[in-house]
């Protein structure tokens, strides 16, 4: 995790959370897939099944409408494997791989294997010594099962030519895997609202250019042709999808098989595995329905598509938001979209977050200086519970934080609020801190009253290690407010739509 | 300086994975000769057939008798030895493919042999099963054999040679079934 974050502040640095590579790895895969699916569906049609390294060489030899065409083709696609395992990785070490994460996982493992077995066959369509290398390797294997009327093995030993139709096979799957993977990709993102299926555009122009410029300065060669009756001393490799050939390399088929199931089977337990214990499961966001005014906000903000507006069924008129409690991460960005404050997790919805932020400005705010309001995630999270000497009041994610909090602060007499976000790529709850930053400033529903005085806020969205950042914009902010009137400490009741909600739901 | 930086971490990036992309790796059978032996045949069937008894001819239609009854259709087991330079580096039934082991017979093996003259050894044999000779059609209690129902590999295919093998050479030997013996490709 330290690892990641590490990462995550460096990159933020260099190329902000924007530009962010990390954190858009599932996004720029995708995005790699397309750019697959068009330089392969170019190069398909100068490949023959009948000469297939002669073919392939023809197109080597044309530097312009071949050689780099096929080089971004290869490219790709290890840029795709790493990309990848980066995403993973990340929602490995977030810990976002399991309960209603279930799904996006498995179909993520079944994606980063299907993407694998993809450039297997591409790699084998090639027939040179790395290409026959997978190819006998994986007969070996797959000669374990009793599938095939012939050991698949046979067809490499040089008795006859290997058949043409090995290759249409192989060229068939090429194509059909990654058209299958269109499919899984679809139920990948089933379980998000609002898909970000691409990066920015900024970054995919940026990509194509550095992975062109690199095809250029260093293209593919083509490697020597496959030899049945040679054993070359030695091959290219890959090590993206060769990287199991190394230590298979005289090991019993059964071995290489049961590593493959191994791992395929421990990453499939990785939902069961990191799954916290039952206590320490969140619970999912529940609704007070008796004061839901049926605005649909919350059913609109939901990043997880957890939240649905139904007919009401106590007799009164119009709509209630209910809470799939299958779909729900408890992320409880539906805490800060509920005006009325009657939906979210139990212990971090509106009203539970304002109770806390009372009590939190009668004990520590009492000198006009700036509040720090913290993403427990994120760089503005101090555990002595002090930034610089600003009180440091921590929500479990800045994209749950309701507007009537931040009021709450200001009014109890802090002279700013510095809200330290977590990027808005790279939020717990995907897309918090957008919201959050609408609210705020940009009157999205559940939004901070115009009475606010927005020049006291600021929102700084950083990466967990900036923590210097956060400090930097701390001191900016006692700078700008130093130069303004304090107001008058008001700690009369905030005129809050929950307490006239609740009041007229009859004082739930 | 940022913008340096921004460069010079692409570029390692995307260096680092081109690299990767591109390792020579050195085969650790790389220096060796290796003797592979692929062969495909058909099998013997064997069945377990006697004489029908009179009663039993009775029963069928005239046009439905006969005379022998088989039974218990197996494939004829076979085995595979291997000598190079008078040591023996294989002997072992050969196994029918599909679950039951009862379809078309395939030998796919690989060895490693010191470069040079070698003195290779190859016989498939097919084991005769004890006691069981051809059915006799009088002798309406007996429990024979008969063979074939196919054509199939002879009995005995065997192949005695001295073999040219050089460092990084495959030598490859194959069951010719249209002369019905071994073969060798590659090598010298």
């Amino acid at each position: 995790m330290i690892v990641l974050q590490r990462a995550d502040a460096l990159l933020v640095r260099l190329y902000g959370s924007r530009y962010n590579p990390l954190y858009h790895s599932g996004a720029v895969t995708a995005a790699l897939m397309v750019l697959l699916l068009v330089s392969g569906l170019y190069l398909l049609l100068f490949y023959r099944v009948g000469a297939p390294w002669e073919s392939v060489a023809r197109i080597t030899e044309q530097r312009f409408s071949g050689l780099w065409i096929r080089t971004i083709h290869r490219y790709a696609a290890d840029a795709a494997v790493v990309t990848a395992l980066v995403h993973a990785w990340r929602m490995f070490a977030q810990r976002r791989s399991w309960g209603a994460r279930t799904l996006p996982w498995l179909s993520g493992i079944a994606l980063l294997w299907v993407t694998v077995i993809s450039g297997w066959t591409g790699y084998v369509l090639v027939w040179d010594t790395f290409g026959q290398r997978l190819a006998t390797e994986g007969a070996r294997v797959l000669d374990l099962l009793p599938l095939f009327s012939e050991p698949l093995g046979r067809s490499f030993a040089g008795e006859q030519p290997v058949p043409g139709a090995f290759f249409f096979l192989n060229l068939f799957l090429h194509i059909a895997l990654p058209i299958g993977m269109g499919v899984l990709l679809m139920v990948h993102v089933s379980r998000v609202a609002r898909a970000k299926l691409f990066p920015s555009r900024g970054l995919m122009i940026a990509g194509g250019a550095l992975l062109l410029a690199l095809s250029v300065a260093w293209p593919v060669e083509m490697w020597d042709k496959a030899d049945p009756f040679r054993i070359p001393g030695r091959i290219p490799l890959d090590i993206f999808y060769g990287f199991w050939l190394v230590p298979a390399a005289g090991v019993h088929a059964g071995w290489i098989a049961f590593a493959f199931l191994a791992v395929t089977v421990l990453l499939m337990l990785v939902p069961r595995l990191t799954r916290p214990a039952p206590e320490a499961v969140p619970p999912p966001s529940v609704v007070n329905e008796r004061s839901c005014t049926g605005c649909t906000q919350c059913s609109l903000d939901c990043p997880y598509e957890a939240i649905s507006m139904t007919p009401r069924e106590d007799g009164r008129e119009g709509i209630v938001a209910r809470v799939d409690t299958s779909a729900c991460v408890s992320c409880g960005i539906c805490a800060g979209s509920c005006a009325p404050m009657v939906v979210g997790p139990p212990g971090r919805t509106g009203k539970e977050q304002l109770d806390a932020a009372r009590r939190f400005a009668a004990a520590r705010i009492s000198t006009g200086d700036a509040v720090v309001v913290a993403c427990a995630r994120g760089a503005g999270h101090a555990p002595g519970g002090s930034l610089a000497g600003a009180p440091v009041f921590t929500v479990n994610c800045a994209g749950t934080l309701h507007t009537s909090v931040v009021e709450t602060l200001l009014r109890s007499g802090a002279g700013g609020v510095l809200i330290v976000s977590c990027p808005p790529e790279d939020c717990w709850g995907r897309e918090g801190v957008t919201w959050l930053d609408q609210r705020i400033f940009h009157g999205r529903e559940a939004e901070l009253k115009e009475r606010v005085d927005r020049r006291r806020i600021t929102v700084a969205k950083l990466a967990r290690l900036q923590a210097d950042e956060a400090l930097v914009e701390l001191e900016a902010l006692r700078r700008r407010i130093a130069q303004m009137d304090m107001p008058e400490r008001d700690l009369s009741d905030v005129d809050l739509e929950c307490d006239v909600a609740t009041a007229a739901a009859g004082g739930q | 300086v940022i913008a340096v930086a921004r460069a010079v971490v692409a570029l390692a990036a995307l260096l680092g994975m081109a690299w990767a992309s591109r390792i020579s790796w050195a085969l650790p059978e790389a220096g060796t000769s290796v003797l592979r032996v692929s062969a495909r045949f058909r099998a013997e069937i064997e069945q377990t057939c006697r004489a029908a008894t009179a009663p039993e001819l009775e029963a069928q239609a005239a046009h439905m008798r006969q005379t022998t009854i088989c039974e218990n259709p197996r494939v004829a087991p076979y085995t595979l030895s291997i000598a190079v330079d008078g040591s023996e580096i294989r002997s072992g039934p050969v196994r029918g493919s599909g679950r039951a082991g009862e379809g078309t017979l395939y030998i796919d093996e690989e060895f490693r042999v010191p470069s040079g003259s070698r003195r290779v050894s190859i016989r498939i044999e097919r084991v005769e099963a004890a006691g069981l000779a051809e059915p006799r059609p009088a002798d309406t209690t007996a429990t024979d054999v008969r063979r074939p129902v196919r054509r199939a590999v002879p009995p005995l295919v065997a192949m005695d040679t001295t073999l040219e093998v050089s460092s990084g050479d495959i030598v490859l030997v194959i069951y010719d079934p249209e002369r019905e013996t071994l073969a060798v490709r590659g090598g010298s």
